[in-house]
């Protein structure tokens, strides 16, 4: 495609965009201001009061020991999520390209999980999790009462982790396929002709060259797991045991749609954007500097 | 040329747009009322709109689920400031603070008053009236569903371990478990640890207060203090029930349900609501026997409170509308349909005619509505009449929160509840704060 292939005039573009920027203003920008406008009020949820606090909300949740803990754990969930989708499909990809005549079959049967959704994925995992009934229950019956992810904060921990694992390694995959396919063949031929084996060949060839599509991977898996791991959490654990997975997202939720506290919500959901706004500029910074380097 | 193109599609896609939007047109005397339930209980109330609808000539309601009662007072919020609301809602009892503050409601008995179908608050049983009533004793929805606390036990496992009165008193009650427990039977009580059995229905029972203000019904002044006295002590004994495998938790059963647990036969006792007992009876599988809730030996036994919904009517309809409203509450108000919602769901009556053809019916009526309605009728002091409370949804996940992380070994139960107290307070005092200056609901449509 040529770069310069360009519409002329103002109309036929806007039009074209319009659909899209409809959707976008309708969904994104003008609920965003209206949770900035309640953030700064104290709103009664029917709407027939609203008091001006100014930074009163933010300031109430930034005293608040739960705010805090959701933080916190939303910190742990990013890191153990983040780097256990990354190290699988970082594994699964290497595995595959290792045997690129097999590799095809297993190309594909990877990516499918892509398809299911948070919640469908949650249902799933809910069950196969179960203590009493799920596959995971058998452990109950070699050392009773091992097993109880809705009681133990770690044990429900590590299940979202997983959880959300499951449904991001499928899309880390085809990147890193992708990126692995990218390194001419050469250079690993002439490594192993040195005799490196395949781990000194991947540590040494194949990760370095990974370098912009784990970062771009790592950002991207980092804004899901603030964000759209809240299907996950919703069906599986709505956020307990004792706020154990209280991530900020589901706080939110709970906070404005079961308490109506829409206010306090509001607030919360200003914060988390700029913590996804924080994440996106330091790629863009990133993938910027090195465009730049390289260009 | 160009230009004119693009205006031309810029016409098509708004004109889309508009044509997207559902046509709001419907004949003078139709009316949506959402409902909250499912199961059996969304069978009963659909055949009472069915036979409403079939016995009115002019009128019609839409009765519509909307899942559970918290996605309903949340979709009826949305709707409400959309300007599409329904003209009649079902919202749980603690969302009755947020209605009566809304400025959105019609209030019911003004209503009836208006529309020839006058209802006289004293027609309803104490229990319910004092729940729902305003300061000065005004209905302002009309009560619904209504269920108390009562004890469900399983007949035959208690009879094996040589229990053979159900326990009136916790101690009793402990003895109990710790007979099935002995017997090495694996679920000796079921609980879903939530805090209407645990603290409202608790501290009713025993006279206790949750707030100040006469729990919140005197007004927005009032704070939590239930971290201390009967609350700290039942807690405590239920965090020793928990740890010693005695009282499971529900979503340890098979069942991974409270109701079910005990009505599959996995749990031999269970602290449930009255209106748990129509899907004990559905299932048929255990003889269940019911009775009241326990109290601690040596107390003064009060009356429990109870919990469940009531209906608001609210405003910006169409004139027409409010008058087949009126018709169908008065409809839902009549002794029939309370005795046939009642059978079928193990709801309680609701006022005292209905009370008095139930209890003198040759068809015995469900043992659970019989203990319920007992247990409402017995004295009062000013705290079993449940609570007013702002924020009450997020109170009790706070609760949920702090007892979970106590049964966890993270805190101790009296730090938990002391937690809780204090979170739930700062709740309490943003919700004075944010109605402080509400104009209050005006009298009418």
């Amino acid at each position: 495609m040529k770069s310069s292939a360009r519409f002329h005039g103002h109309w036929i573009p806007l039009a074209l965009g319009l659909p899209q920027l409809v959707l976008i203003a309708l969904f994104f920008y003008w609920p965003t201001l209206k949770a900035f406008w309640w953030s700064l009020h104290l709103v009664c949820p029917f709407g027939n009061c609203s008091t001006f606090v100014g930074l009163g909300n933010y300031t109430r949740e930034l005293t608040d020991s739960s705010f805090y803990a959701a933080l916190r754990t939303t910190a742990l969930f990013a890191a153990f999520g983040v780097s256990l989708s990354i190290a699988v499909a970082l594994f699964l990809a290497a595995m595959v390209e290792l045997h690129r005549r097999t590799g095809g079959l297993f190309r594909y049967l990877l990516i499918w999980p892509y398809a299911v959704a948070g919640s469908v994925l949650g249902v799933i995992l809910k069950v196969a999790a179960s203590p009493s009934i799920g596959p995971l229950g058998y452990l109950n019956t070699l050392w009773p009462g091992f097993w109880q992810p809705y009681l133990n904060g770690t044990q429900s921990m590590l299940m979202v982790v997983f959880a959300f694992a499951w449904t991001q390694i499928p899309f880390n995959f085809i990147v890193f396929v992708a990126a692995l396919r990218a390194i001419p063949a050469e250079y690993l031929a002439a490594a192993a002709i040195d005799g490196a084996d395949p781990v000194r060949r991947f540590i040494d060839i194949q990760l370095p060259m990974l370098k912009p599509q784990l970062f771009f991977v790592a950002t991207i898996n980092l804004i899901e797991s603030f964000t759209n791991s809240f299907a996950i959490v919703d069906t599986m654990t709505q956020g307990g045991p004792g706020r154990a997975t209280n991530i900020l997202a589901y706080k939110i939720y709970t906070d404005g749609f079961i308490g109506l506290d829409l206010s306090g919500s509001s607030a919360l959901s200003m914060m988390l954007m700029l913590l996804v706004f924080a994440a996106c500029f330091v790629q863009f910074f990133v993938f910027e500097r090195r465009a730049r380097q390289e260009g | 040329m160009k230009s004119s193109a693009g205006a031309r599609i810029l016409a098509w896609v708004l004109s889309a747009l508009v044509a997207a939007a559902p046509a709001a047109t419907c004949a003078a005397a139709d009316f949506d009322f959402w409902y909250a339930h499912g199961g059996i209980y969304a069978q009963a109330i659909e055949s009472m709109c069915a036979n409403f609808n079939a016995a009115s000539l002019q009128d019609h309601v839409h009765c519509f689920p909307q899942g559970t009662y918290e996605q309903t007072l949340r979709k009826t919020v949305a709707a409400y400031r959309a300007g599409r609301q329904p003209a009649l809602v079902e919202i749980y009892d603690i969302g009755s603070a947020d209605m009566l503050l809304s400025g959105a409601v019609y209030p019911v008995d003004t209503l009836m008053q208006a529309m020839g179908h006058p209802i006289d608050a004293s027609d309803y049983l104490k229990g319910i009236r004092r729940f729902y009533a305003t300061e000065n004793g005004r209905l302002l929805s009309q009560p619904f569903s209504a269920s108390t606390l009562v004890l469900y036990a399983n007949r035959q496992k208690l009879t094996a371990v040589g229990v053979d009165h159900l326990p009136q008193t916790w101690e009793a009650f402990e003895a109990a478990m710790e007979a099935l427990h002995a017997h090495g039977k694996s679920c000796p009580a079921v609980s879903d640890y939530t805090p209407w059995k645990m603290l409202e229905q608790i501290n009713a029972v025993q006279g206790a207060p949750i707030a100040s203000a006469n729990n919140g019904h005197e007004g927005l002044q009032a704070r939590y203090e239930f971290a201390d006295g009967v609350h700290r002590r039942f807690m405590n004994d239920v965090a020793r029930w928990y740890s010693r495998g005695l009282l499971v938790p529900a979503i340890m059963t098979r069942a991974n349900d409270q109701t079910l647990a005990f009505a599959d036969g996995e749990c031999a006792m269970s602290v449930d609501a009255t209106g748990a007992y129509a899907i004990v009876k559905k299932a048929g599988l255990v003889d269940a026997e019911v009775g009241l809730l326990p109290v601690y030996a040596g107390t003064k036994r009060y009356g429990t409170t109870i919990g469940g919904s009531s209906l608001w009517v609210l405003k910006g309809q169409s004139a027409s509308v409010y008058p087949a409203v009126a018709r169908f509450l008065a409809y839902l108000h009549d002794p029939r349909q309370q005795l046939m919602f009642a059978r079928r769901t193990g709801y309680l009556p609701l006022t005292h005619e209905a009370e008095e053809i139930l209890t003198t019916a040759p068809d015995a009526e469900p043992d659970a509505i019989r203990e319920g309605l007992a247990s409402l009728e017995l004295p009062n002091n000013d705290y079993n009449a449940g609570t007013r409370l702002g924020f009450t949804p997020l109170f009790r996940l706070i609760w949920q929160d702090e007892v979970q992380r106590a049964l966890g070994g993270k805190e101790t139960m009296d730090t938990a509840l002391e937690h809780a107290q204090v979170r739930g307070n700062r709740l309490l005092e943003r919700f004075q704060t944010t109605y402080i200056d509400a104009p209050r609901a005006e009298d009418g449509p």
